[in-house]
């Protein structure tokens, strides 16, 4: 009830707000005219002057957009047109705000994340004291609405139905503030979205350069294992940090297997997650094993995190489990950890290289994952970090 | 040949110091006034050159001084705004604005200005031009709180090397009085 009433509050308030608002340029093209307009009327204070914000806008439009609103796309496809350029946005996926920061886009534009974020501060360092907007599992409305924000960055494909309420809710609390689906984590994604964000954001050289340093990584592993017979390719049997939880055709983690040129045993199951029966493992005899780390009962390493012996005792137990000495590679130690920061996130790619590494040894001599890794938390994302001796990524 | 005394030196190398940084001072701001007097049937009229090559999209308040009035200016009409001294300029991709002042043949002011660039929020004042008589005069050193019109931030750069100058001069002054037992 409480809660009823609160949200009901900031209903009321927002709709005093935007009542109350001057009536700003919004929606309407900049001519030269309304933007001198506009300016002298800032310089000397008329009472119709724009705000600061309005007046940035303008000038911006006018100076980079020629004058015309913008029309842009979302990862999830759908067209949204911009009066203006986005300066106050929220961010629900990590991803995204990492693809961001890649891009250049910092906390002077996010101006919210979500809390995991906010937590994660090794990694995101500029976000420590940024407002939390909760998750997208429990989004905290009132926050979102006290940044003003002039755009929702949520989900495109996975926690689709969490997007989808939160999309709903902002549209009936704000029904100008749009709502961007981004997801930024999957490959067969990944290059359309950068496009697109800097798109959205003016950022477009430093998009191809990101793009650039991405296909730099991943075009040899496409065109080294591209060739490989399907008979010949490497069996890989993934597990989740959950004990046999696996991926199937359809997940991103199988995509990164196969991007990887590796064969899924488990590609053929069910559901797209499935929980595999033990037997059935050794049954199919793996010749490599990945096990993921970084949550749920495996929540260690990662960036804030150097100590290597989680990961080894991980690799132990799971070569361990009984009945798997028959398996291939706990027979040929070919059994490896990697953490879910380089995987099931914007720097997949560094993944995939060490997944690429692991599987053809012989095909990748001159690979350095390592290095990629490196350059990218250097280059890219622009923290005084070396993964080289920080943090644990993977094992061995 | 007498050797000159260690505090003229240390002067004179600050103020070499000084002469050295004035000019990228005025190289370092973002608008540069230029005013050229000339004789006219009843006063005297101020062609007033305003470069801002630096400024893509912004504005420039002029205020000119007591008993001197606006009489024209090249820049387009719908982009300027006069009240009392005050003549308020949009810039739009300009890089020059030029206008036009008049005044009595004996009259005296100081032309002040501040400007601010909206697209890359920076901003700050215009140093002041002193005239007399039809002549450019010095003017003195600006009283900080004399900056009513400016609403961003000043620059750092630019003021910051005339502020070390005069620090260093102050310095070199005070270093050279105690050595020299002052």
């Amino acid at each position: 009830m409480a809660a009823t009433c609160r949200l009901a509050a900031i209903v009321i308030a927002c709709m005093l707000l935007a009542a109350a608002a001057p009536a700003a340029e919004t929606g309407a093209a900049v001519t030269r005219e309304a933007l001198a307009t506009a300016i002298l009327d800032h310089l000397t204070d008329s009472e119709s002057a724009p705000s600061a914000d309005d007046l940035y806008g303008m000038a911006y439009v006018y100076r980079y957009w020629g004058g015309q609103p913008k029309t842009v796309t979302d990862g999830a496809g759908r067209q949204i047109t911009l009066d203006r350029p986005l300066t106050r946005i929220v961010v629900f996926s990590s991803s995204t705000t990492e693809t961001l920061r890649s891009l250049g886009v910092g906390p002077d534009v996010v101006v919210g994340v979500q809390k995991y974020d906010i937590e994660n501060r090794v990694f995101f360092p500029e976000y420590r004291d940024a407002v939390s907007v909760g998750s997208v599992w429990s989004p905290d409305y009132e926050a979102i609405l006290s940044l003003r924000p002039d755009a929702v960055f949520v989900y495109a494909t996975v926690c689709t139905a969490e997007s989808a309420e939160v999309e709903k809710t902002m549209q009936r609390l704000t029904p100008n503030t749009p709502v961007f689906r981004f997801d930024c984590h999957l490959p067969e994604t990944y290059r359309d979205e950068v496009r697109l964000l800097g798109e959205i954001f003016d950022r477009q050289e430093q998009a191809v350069r990101l793009l650039a340093f991405y296909d730099e990584a991943m075009t040899p592993i496409a065109e080294r294992t591209g060739s490989i017979p399907e008979e010949e390719r490497v069996s890989v049997y993934y597990e989740y940090w959950n004990d046999y939880k696996s991926a199937a055709a359809g997940s991103g983690y199988h995509n990164k297997i196969v991007m990887a040129g590796g064969q899924n045993i488990f590609a053929d199951a069910a559901t797209a997650y499935p929980e595999v029966d033990p037997e059935a493992v050794i049954a199919r005899n793996p010749a490599v094993v990945v096990k993921l780390y970084g949550s749920g009962s495996a929540n260690f390493g990662g960036y804030g995190d150097s100590d290597r012996e989680n990961p080894a005792m991980l690799a132990a137990a799971v070569a361990g489990r009984p009945g798997w000495g028959a398996i291939d590679a706990v027979r040929d130690g070919r059994v490896h950890c990697i953490h879910s920061d380089i995987l099931g996130t914007a720097a997949h790619f560094v993944g995939i290289a060490y997944y690429a590494k692991w599987f053809y040894p012989d095909l990748f001599p001159d690979l350095d994952p390592a290095e990629i890794h490196h350059r990218y938390i250097t280059e890219f994302q622009g923290l005084s970090y070396d993964v080289r001796t920080e943090g644990v990524f993977v094992f061995p | 040949m007498v050797p000159m005394p260690r505090a003229v030196r240390i002067c004179c190398v600050c103020f070499c110091l000084c002469l050295c940084i004035a000019p990228a001072v005025a190289a370092n701001e973002a608008v540069v006034r230029t005013i050229l007097p000339a004789a006219a049937d009843d006063g005297l009229v101020y062609e007033v050159t305003l470069e801002c090559p630096g400024i893509s999209v912004g504005g420039i308040v002029e205020t000119i001084p007591e008993d001197f009035v606006l009489v024209g200016t090249t820049h387009p009409a719908g982009q300027v705004r006069v009240s009392g001294r005050d003549v308020a300029f949009a810039v739009i991709d300009e890089s020059r604005i030029v206008y036009t002042a008049k005044s009595g043949p004996d009259a005296s002011g100081t032309f002040t200005g501040v400007w601010e660039d909206i697209l890359s929020g920076s901003g700050g004042s215009i140093a002041p031009t002193g005239v007399a008589g039809g002549t450019i005069v010095p003017v003195e050193a600006q009283d900080p709180s004399d900056q009513a019109h400016a609403k961003a931030e000043p620059p750092r750069a630019p003021g910051f090397p005339a502020a070390a100058a005069v620090f260093a001069l102050g310095c070199g002054c005070l270093a050279s009085m105690k050595r020299g037992g002052a």
